[in-house]
């Protein structure tokens, strides 16, 4: 659940406005050219959500600490890693949005599990936003109304997104979706989803979507690739080079972000 | 959507290991069954259960399976399943199984090292943990987190990843050692929530599972709370020092139950549940709440008996200071004199506390002290109560309590019984309440028949049998010989269970010949302390059985064989390897079959023709047999192969009977087996038992009553549960034993029956009539002359031992393994005829005979000390190759004397201890050692004392007593003082040279009188 900067999101993907693009070996593409308006709302949801977070924020930093462990050397700042960090939990955030606007997916059922980062670098990979709804029926199958969308996103301030095209695709492949890492992450859903109060019977429906993964009518996986308007031609030429898919829908979205390289620095 | 077919996914695992199990090509698409399972697995491990064992079998199955699927995968995402297998297990206190995941942890931990080093320590000290090594997981855990002074501390974490990784770490540490406290991995769980970690969310579920669920297993926990005799401050500290970390749920419910309170209680648990340490702690509870008080543990197997000795020494010897003493298996109406002290634990064997009884209601001396052991017992503990339902001792059995509960009625009883076999109706017997049961096996079973046809078909519970595999059938010996080879080395050892000794001894040839490159291989891969194991082992082999013995030459190759005609020490040697996993296959009989706790594997049935009245393989014994593949601390599961029989009278055993389900198991009462007009050589040794049974009872009073008949029936299981026929047969059965008791001058019919003089000293032989009969005239016949020779002997001359050997084939117990009776009888009712005519005195053409000139003969060198080879040269050869003493082929013959000698030992034994009791008291000055010298194969006082009590083997105590003397006064001054190791004239295995060396301590301690 995203509790923070909720007013601020969806003033972002209200401002979401994405064109169709022509379809690449099974995946559906589309787009989304930002404007200075939407840069600044980007900031905007960072700001409000992240800003002032330091790691004393952090669960798991805190508990160790609270069990003595001298974590400095883990707090060191490596060099332009926070810059990096920035822009990822930024355009993590702008990718929340296009699938609010793009998937329909409901605000409320929003979790992204791999930020806030804050100033640490966080390797974990995998899926970076879930956007779930789940049918109130008591029958363990799937049914009309529980839907789930994964959304990856990465982006590149290099000169070729030839690499941000690839592991966007890898990620959202079989291998990195494994069936063992869906487990675990449906189970960081659930538990939240209990802890929001969520009825248990309801929120184990979540593990349905287990069933056959991706299953056509119930998953939808979003894979956002976020640049630099200047390298819309060479994105373009990738997303030609993206693997054949078949089964569940699988959109490839190009998000061209005005300043992405310098975006940090306007970020509070 | 359609519901994935979870159990299709379950079939499909469990035919991938059982392929994997045989070196199979896999066949089955392993991924993707263990992916659609994954759904179940975490519904399971979100759901909430509030009792230990209330997982249904679908759900253990299921992760079972997920547990143990091995694929090429990512060691996290391996790690993930594993983690919520065990968090699923754990909230369900199956720490068996948990324990034995502790390696797959492990090696997934060994995986993760170099990219993830917290997530590495973290996984091992859950796996230690797991294990029950609490303290070594602290211990690790301080040192590498840096918490410790010594120890090599990890490198802070790096990253962000690393940080979570370091709070499993040090969630795991939070729980194991001292603290105990969950407060923090309840924080650690907020935190995975919030960072989203599922990795870390698994773990610290997984560790906040496992550390409520041995919190409230705990041993002190469970006793404490169902017992207060457990808080007294010697409990505690046996309890503080009993290295059981957690109990299994099947002990838990028993311990609630009130297993350890002073009630009359059948606890009924499944195989490998722990029995045994809910007898000790009933033990431990009554002696304390009664101190002085005395408890007997009936074991019927040898082998058990053994088990529990060692067992019970290490804790309620060590730790509470109870004497505990094996009182020894053969019937032997004797008591003073063959203890050092009256134990506070007497272990024996059925037989045994049958002699006790006999003995403590008459007026021989040791009387007193055996009326004395049952007075003052406050627990009697009879373990494998099943067998009461069994053909053959089941009678005995259940004649036995009928008799202890008649004259003992304070004596409280707890009984131990399979599971499987259905003993509430025994527990209402003996307690008048069900047993005490449930519980699930602590680990799972996986049973293929290998059809006739060539189909591997998998018990499915409640479904037809499916197919795993195929593999093309020969003979039955051959198949079996190539699945044992075929098995994975983790797989072993294995246990093939046969019926009978010749083809267990067979099958071992057979493994031995169908891959004769394979021992070396297997020897190759062992370390070379296991090496010294090994031949110090096969050196004591050699040294009882000569060098040229097979069995030394297959244990060089990891295969044995296991039956009662192997020497005890040598079968000691088997077990021993066999537990440290140091044998291929142990190729055994029924001896190894029924309670024992070996590390097997896997066992294999290659036959089904078992001996027994129905001569084929009983369902009781099959859930026996596979009781014995994959023991708690052995593996998640067992799996049991059983080859199907193409015979036309076995073909349908498998299905109609080992895998009914129709079928409902419940002990019954045998008594209404035995015939009152026997007319086979099973029937008649019945019926013989029975009527000593009758005859015990007689004289343990309390029976002056009307229609003692009916009186003695109506105390019997068989007759309490049974119907009004079965009622009436045994009503008539015991009628007809006090009649014909009657007729032969050992009772008297005087309004009731009472027992003659006659009756008196053949009740206390336990012997049959028959042989009573026989013996009274042999005695009578030796009273004043050989017989008077023997007093005050320390060493038996080759005339005595021949006069000896003579007397004890009076005994139709030993006479029926004659070689005369083998050589001159070809059928089944020749052999019966031949029988009877000897029992009745028709017959004593045998004396002339050459072949019983053979058998006096060899029995005579064995009590002279004759090794196995020298008996085997001995003995008469035979043009048969198969038969006894058949060919020339001196290992075969060696094999043969070891058979032959080891049918007899134990009857000849028990006949010597009726002519003790027949020769009134001129038996009693006959030398006590003479039970033991017949038993052991010992002709001096000497030898038979280090033997049983220094545990020497039978050539080192010849050799010592040749050297030393005679007396066991004269063996104890040597070993005051005894030369330098390499003075000795004679070479002693490494084994018995440490045993000396400690029998020379406890002498020298004056510990040994």
């Amino acid at each position: 659940m995203i509790s923070h900067g909720r007013r601020e999101l969806q003033s972002l993907a209200d401002r979401c406005d994405l064109e169709e693009d022509d379809e690449a070996n099974g995946w559906s593409v589309d787009v989304w050219r930002m404007d200075e308006g939407d840069v600044l709302a980007a900031i905007a949801v960072y700001d409000a959500v992240l800003a002032g977070g330091t790691d004393t924020d952090d669960p798991v930093l805190a508990l160790l600490r609270s069990d003595g462990y001298d974590l400095d050397a883990l707090l060191t700042d490596n060099g332009s890693g926070k810059d990096d960090i920035t822009r990822s939990d930024l355009t993590e955030y702008v990718a929340a949005c296009s699938m609010i606007a793009g998937e329909a997916c409901d605000l409320d059922r929003m979790h992204m599990p791999n930020i806030p980062k804050m100033a640490r670098r966080k390797s974990d990979s995998g899926i970076d936003v879930f956007g779930v709804s789940l049918a109130t029926s008591n029958a363990l199958e799937l049914d009309v109304g529980d839907h789930l969308t994964i959304g990856s996103v990465k982006h590149t301030i290099d000169t070729s997104t030839s690499g941000m095209r690839y592991k966007l695709a890898i990620s959202l492949s079989d291998a990195e979706l494994s069936a063992p890492y869906l487990m675990q992450q449906l189970r960081v859903l659930n538990g939240r989803l209990l802890q929001e109060g969520q009825d248990r019977g309801v929120a184990s429906r979540v593990y349905l979507f287990l069933r056959d993964f991706p299953a056509e009518d119930f998953i939808t996986l979003v894979g956002v690739a976020v640049t630099a308007p200047d390298l819309e031609a060479d994105l373009d030429h990738h997303v030609k080079l993206l693997p054949t898919v078949s089964g569940a829908k699988r959109t490839f979205r190009k998000v061209f972000l005005p300043g992405l390289r310098t975006v940090q620095e306007r970020c509070t | 959507m359609v519901a994935p077919d979870f159990f299709l996914s379950r079939r499909q695992l469990r035919r991938a290991r059982i392929q994997e199990a045989l070196g199979l090509p896999r066949q089955v698409n392993v991924t993707m069954h263990r992916n659609r399972l994954l759904e179940r697995l975490v519904l399971a491990s979100d759901g909430e259960t509030e009792q230990f064992d209330s997982l249904s079998e679908d759900t253990v199955d299921t992760v079972v399976s997920l547990a143990l699927a091995e694929l090429d995968e990512s060691a996290v995402d391996a790690l993930v399943v594993v983690l919520l297998c065990v968090k699923v297990l754990a909230a369900d206190g199956q720490f068996a199984r948990l324990a034995l995941l502790a390696g797959r942890l492990r090696s997934l931990g060994d995986l993760l090292q170099v990219e993830r080093p917290f997530l590495a320590l973290a996984t091992r000290g859950l796996a230690a943990a797991l294990q029950g090594q609490e303290a070594k997981a602290r211990r690790l855990l301080d040192e590498r987190l840096g918490v410790a002074k010594s120890g090599r501390a990890l490198s802070a974490p790096r990253s962000r990843e690393h940080a979570n990784d370091l709070l499993m770490a040090s969630t795991i540490r939070s729980v194991v050692g001292q603290d105990e406290d969950s407060r923090f991995a309840l924080r650690a769980r907020e935190a995975a929530l919030q960072v989203a970690d599922g990795l870390l969310l698994a773990f610290v579920d997984c560790v906040i599972a496992w550390h409520d669920a041995v919190s409230r297993a705990r041993p002190a926990t469970v006793l404490t709370q169902s017992d207060m005799t457990f808080q007294a401050p010697g409990l505690v500290t046996y309890l503080q020092k009993l290295r059981i970390p957690a109990l299994y749920a099947p002990q838990i419910r028993a311990i609630q139950g009130g297993a350890t309170r002073d009630v009359d209680l059948v606890v009924s648990l499944p195989t490998s549940s722990g029995k045994t340490l809910i007898a000790e702690f009933r033990i431990a509870a009554a002696l304390t709440r009664d101190p002085g008080s005395k408890a007997i543990y009936v074991a019927p197997y040898r082998l058990l008996a053994r088990q529990v000795e060692r067992s019970f020494r290490a804790n309620l010897g060590s730790v509470l200071r109870l004497d505990v003493q094996d009182l020894g298996s053969g019937f032997d109406p004797t008591y003073e004199g063959d203890t050092q002290a009256d134990p506070d634990v007497a272990i024996c064997t059925p037989e045994r506390l049958d002699a006790l009884l006999r003995l403590a209601s008459s007026s021989r001396p040791g009387h007193a002290a055996a009326a004395a052991l049952f007075e003052g017992c406050s627990v009697l503990v009879f373990d494998e109560l099943q067998l009461i339902g069994r053909a053959g001792r089941g009678p005995r059995f259940e004649l036995i309590l009928t008799r202890l509960r008649a004259k003992y009625p304070s004596i409280r009883l707890l009984g131990l019984s399979a599971a499987a076999q259905g003993a509430d109706d025994v527990a209402r017997w003996l307690t008048g309440k069900p047993a005490l049961a449930g519980a699930r096996r602590p680990t799972g079973t996986l049973e293929i028949l290998w059809e006739t046809g060539g189909a591997l078909r998998q018990r499915v519970s409640g479904r037809a049998p499916t197919t795993v595999a195929e593999l093309p059938r020969k003979a039955p010996v051959d198949d079996a010989a190539m699945l044992i080879l075929s098995l994975r080395e983790k797989y072993r050892p294995v246990l093939a269970v046969e019926p009978s000794r010749g083809a267990a001894e067979g099958l071992a040839k057979k493994v031995m010949a169908a891959a004769p490159a394979d021992g070396a291989t297997w020897r190759a891969g062992l370390s070379s302390s296991e090496l010294t194991t090994l031949s110090t082992a096969i050196q004591e082999v050699k040294a009882l059985l000569g060098d040229g013995h097979p069995l030394a030459q297959y244990m060089e190759n990891g295969i044995a064989f296991h039956h009662a005609g192997v020497p005890t020490h040598v079968l000691q040697q088997i077990e021993q390897l066999a537990a440290a996993r140091l044998l291929r296959v142990v190729c055994a009989t029924t001896t190894v079959a029924e309670g024992a706790d070996l590390p097997f594997r896997v066992v294999v049935i290659p036959h089904l023709n078992f001996p027994g009245s129905s001569r084929q393989l009983e369902r009781d014994l099959y859930l026996n047999i596979i009781g014995r593949a994959g023991r708690a601390n052995v593996s998640v599961e067992g799996i049991v192969f059983v080859l199907e029989s193409a015979a036309r009278t076995l073909q349908h055993v498998v299905r109609a009977s080992l895998w009914s389900t129709v079928m409902r198991d419940r002990v019954q009462g045998r008594l209404t087996d035995i015939a009152p007009d026997p007319q086979s050589m099973d029937a008649w040794g019945a019926y013989q038992e029975m009527q000593s049974q009758v005859m015990a009872w007689l004289g343990d009073a309390d029976n002056y009553v009307d229609e003692q008949a009916g009186f003695l029936a109506s105390k019997t299981f068989t007759f309490e549960f049974g119907t009004r026929r079965d009622k009436r047969a045994v009503v008539g059965l015991f009628t007809q034993a006090l009649t014909d008791l009657e007729s032969a001058g050992y009772a008297l019919a005087a309004s009731p029956y009472r027992l003659t003089a006659r009756g008196e000293s053949a009740r206390l032989t336990g012997l049959s009539t028959a042989s009573v009969a026989r013996l009274e005239a042999a005695v009578d016949r030796g009273r004043s002359g050989w017989l008077q020779d023997l007093v005050e002997v320390d060493r038996l001359t080759p005339d005595l031992a021949i006069q000896l050997a003579q007397l004890l084939f009076e005994g139709v117990e030993v006479f029926e393994h004659s070689l005369w009776l083998r050589r001159n009888t070809t059928t089944a009712d020749a052999k019966f005829e031949a029988l009877r005519s000897f029992a009745e005195l028709q017959d004593e053409s045998h004396h002339k005979a050459p072949e019983f000139e053979s058998d006096v003969e060899l029995l005579a060198q064995w009590i002279l000390g004759a090794s196995y080879v020298e008996l085997a040269r001995q003995a008469p050869t035979y043009s048969h190759a198969n038969s006894l003493f058949g060919g020339t082929v001196e290992p075969k013959r060696t094999s043969d004397a070891t058979e032959y000698i080891g049918k007899l030992t134990y009857p000849a034994s028990w006949v010597w201890s009726g002519v003790i009791v027949l020769a009134g008291d001129l038996g009693q000055r006959l030398p006590a050692f003479l039970r033991q010298a017949i038993e052991l194969g010992l002709p001096t006082e000497a030898a038979t004392r280090l033997v049983s009590q220094g545990g020497l083997t039978r050539p080192a105590a010849i050799a010592i007593t040749d050297l030393a003397g005679d007396s066991w006064a004269a063996v104890r001054d040597w070993l005051q003082d005894p030369p330098p190791d390499e003075t000795l004239p004679f070479q002693l295995t490494q084994l018995d040279l440490a045993r000396l060396h400690e029998l020379q301590e406890r002498v020298q301690q004056d510990l040994l009188m």
